[in-house]
Parts: structure tokens; C-alpha cells; sequence
């Protein structure tokens, strides 16, 4: 299957808009703030919080194909046992290098593509959530390219959900048995309470692209990310330079497909930190039209399966 | 308005509690399931005729609070 060339995407007129147009999602987002202030959640709430865009998302659930929407149920019934009962005798940790490793071996053993571990930082927690972990596993899993060369289709949508079920069974897991090791431990995965892409930068699992997206050198950007909250002592890796940088800034490749333009060629400041950035208010609604979009992460050239490690060593090189 | 990990993660469970805690969320899962089915149907269909006419649907007049 080759990939998808730029114009074969559904068109950027959208069949619906809002009467009365919600607040703006940049500024929820804080474009421009020089500030630093904790992130609110605007768009894929799970649904038991109300959000300022919550009637787009509605409107983006209730349009999924059926296959769509009940794997995300099914996976919200599986999220149940993100948590769960720690086991009374706590096993002592010496070596925290050591801990980290077999942690990470044993997130392999459940299925993960690639794993890091950082610290919990503000930057990770939404506005007034704070579940109180100092520790974050963070767990990558691969999309199939073949499926996901379909994007915008119904097919690359189901890609996704397999993936979400996949991760959120690998992260269940594995916070399953740090608590049996006597340690506090919860899983997150799909919509959650956190921001897993800044906890995955500070993992070293990869970067921020131009297209808002992680990308990692392994699976560039076709990938979801879920992460387990523990209190178990851990090291932390350190965040990675991959030259994601030295790429983004000459390459167009998401800027000219995004059928809404909504990638912009510069960083720009958002709460407090200057950064490759979306506009949501575009994003959103041909997210929502397209039920899931994904063309940004899909036109990358760092997901060319098998790419990023070739493409890493290039330009670090040419530095 | 609790999120929905906090309103379905539990930490060290007694059994009543997560009994409790599947009958709201199946409960919940099972209200999402009618609602595709139904009102889903109103949703899909005039989003449907509003691509084919060309003329845009407003979100408020099918999404209520």
C-alpha cells in the first residue's frame, strides 16, 4: 500500500458551525501567555466533564462509525481497572536504575513498543487535577502504517481504537503489578486527567513536531501514548534530542496538507513556553468532520516505518 | 464536574465499592450505547443531508446542553 499524496483529503468546507461560536481554544490554550499556568482540558473529556467545545465532541461521538464508538466504550470498561487494590507487603527498592529497568522489561513483556520514565511535573497536570504521583511510566505503541496510510477513513479511525485497547490493556498491566509489588500505581490511557506528551519529552521517548504530535524515532509520529502514575522509586531517563528541530523547520510537509492550515512554520509562545503549536480552532471541527483526521502524523516523513533512526543520525550529523 | 478518572478509579477497592463503581459505569457505557442509537441516528442523519445540500448544520439546533 503507498501512501496517501496530499489533495486526496476530504475538503476543508465544513457542513456544520456553531450558532454561537465557543471560546476560543487557543486562548483556553493560552497562545500567546507568557506565563506559565497549568493546561485546561477543552475537547475529548470522556465525557464525565463538561468542556467548553463539549458540543463538538458530542456532535464528533454520536458521527463515529458504530465499530468506532463501541470499541471506545469496550475500552472505557476495560479502564476500570486502571486501579485497584496495592498489595499490604511492600517490596523494598534499593537500586532505582535497577527497578527502572526491569519495570521497563516488563512493560516490553506486556506488549509495549518502547517505554520511558520521568518525574511529574505541573506541565503534565491538567488545571485542578493532581492525583499525586511523583513517578510516570510512560508507554509508546505503534499503529499499523498499513491501516493508517487510510486516514481519513473509517478504517485508519478503527486503527486507532485497536491501538487505545491495546496500550490500555499493556499500562493495565503493568500498574497491576507494581501494585502487587506494594506500591501505589495507576493506569491512564485514551482521554485522562494528564498530558502524556509532555511527560513523554521528559521521558526521552522523542520530541514535539511542527504538527503538535510527539514523534519518536522509532515510530515517528503513528503512535498512541499512555502512561502509569506510580509512587514506586524509580530513575528517570533524560528527554532526548533527536534533531525533531532541524527537520520541522525546513519541511512543510504537514503545513501544506493540513487541508485547514491549522500547523503553523513557527513556534509560538504558549503558556509560558515557545513551542511548535496547532491552532485548535481549526484543528477541532476538521478533526471532528473527518472523525479523528490524523493526516498531519500520517504525511510525516518520520513515520516512514523504519525512517527515523536514519533520518536522527543525518541531521544530527550535518549539526 | 468529577473526571472520569475520578469519578471510576479506585484505590484499594472494598468488593461493595466495586460493585458499585461497575453498576455506574456500565450504566453509564449503556446510556452512551442508547444514545448512538437514537439520538445518534437524528445526528447522523442530518449531518448527512447537510453535506448533500450544501447548507451547514448548526451544532446548538441537534447538540443541546
Amino acid at each position: 500500500m503507498s501512501r496517501r499524496v496530499s489533495g486526496d483529503f476530504p475538503s476543508p468546507e465544513l457542513p456544520f458551525h456553531y450558532r454561537e461560536q465557543p471560546r476560543s481554544g487557543n486562548d483556553i490554550n493560552g497562545l500567546g501567555q507568557s506565563d506559565f499556568s497549568p493546561a485546561v482540558q477543552i475537547f475529548h473529556g470522556s465525557g464525565a466533564r463538561e468542556l467548553e467545545w463539549r458540543k463538538l465532541e458530542l456532535f464528533f461521538a454520536l458521527i463515529n462509525p458504530f465499530k468506532v464508538y463501541w470499541l471506545n466504550l469496550v475500552n472505557r470498561w476495560m479502564l476500570r481497572k486502571a486501579d485497584g487494590a496495592v498489595a499490604k507487603k511492600q517490596q523494598t527498592v534499593d537500586d532505582t536504575a535497577e527497578m527502572a529497568e526491569a519495570i521497563k522489561r516488563r512493560a516490553i513483556d506486556f506488549g509495549a513498543g518502547t517505554v520511558g520514565i520521568a518525574p511529574v511535573t505541573e506541565k503534565a497536570l491538567y488545571q485542578g487535577h493532581d492525583p499525586g504521583y511523583p513517578n510516570a511510566i510512560v508507554v509508546l505503541m505503534p499503529m499499523s502504517s498499513e491501516e493508517m496510510a487510510f486516514v481519513t477513513s473509517d478504517r485508519a479511525g478503527a486503527e486507532t481504537m485497536r491501538a487505545y485497547m491495546e496500550i490500555t490493556r499493556t499500562v493495565i498491566k503493568l500498574a497491576e503489578h507494581i501494585r502487587s509489588l506494594g506500591w501505589r500505581a495507576r493506569a491512564y490511557a485514551e482521554a485522562a486527567d494528564i498530558l502524556h506528551i509532555p511527560l513523554a519529552i521528559d521521558a526521552g521517548l522523542g520530541q514535539l513536531g511542527k504538527h503538535g504530535s510527539l514523534i519518536c524515532k522509532e515510530f515517528g509520529s503513528s503512535m498512541r501514548i499512555a502512561t502509569v502514575l506510580t509512587d514506586l522509586p524509580l530513575s528517570h531517563d533524560e528527554p532526548v534530542d533527536i534533531a525533531v528541530d532541524d527537520l520541522c523547520i525546513g519541511c512543510r510537509r504537514c503545513t501544506l496538507d493540513c487541508p485547514v492550515d491549522a500547523i503553523a512554520d513557527q513556534k509560538q509562545m504558549v503558556r509560558g513556553e515557545e513551542k511548535w503549536y496547532v491552532d485548535f480552532d481549526k484543528c477541532a471541527p476538521y478533526f471532528t468532520h473527518t472523525v479523528g483526521c490524523g493526516i498531519c502524523i500520517e504525511v510525516c516523513p518520520w513515520t516512514i516505518p523504519g525512517k527515523g533512526p536514519l533520518l536522527s543520525e543525518k541531521l544530527l550529523s550535518k549539526r | 464536574m468529577a473526571s472520569f478518572e475520578e469519578e471510576f478509579y479506585l484505590e484499594n477497592p472494598t468488593r461493595w465499592q466495586v460493585v458499585q463503581r461497575d453498576m455506574r459505569l456500565l450504566w453509564l457505557l449503556a446510556r452512551y450505547a442508547v444514545m448512538w442509537l437514537t439520538r445518534g441516528v437524528i445526528v447522523r442523519k442530518a449531518y448527512r443531508r447537510a453535506r448533500l445540500s450544501g447548507e451547514p448544520l448548526e451544532i446548538e439546533a441537534i447538540i443541546e446542553d
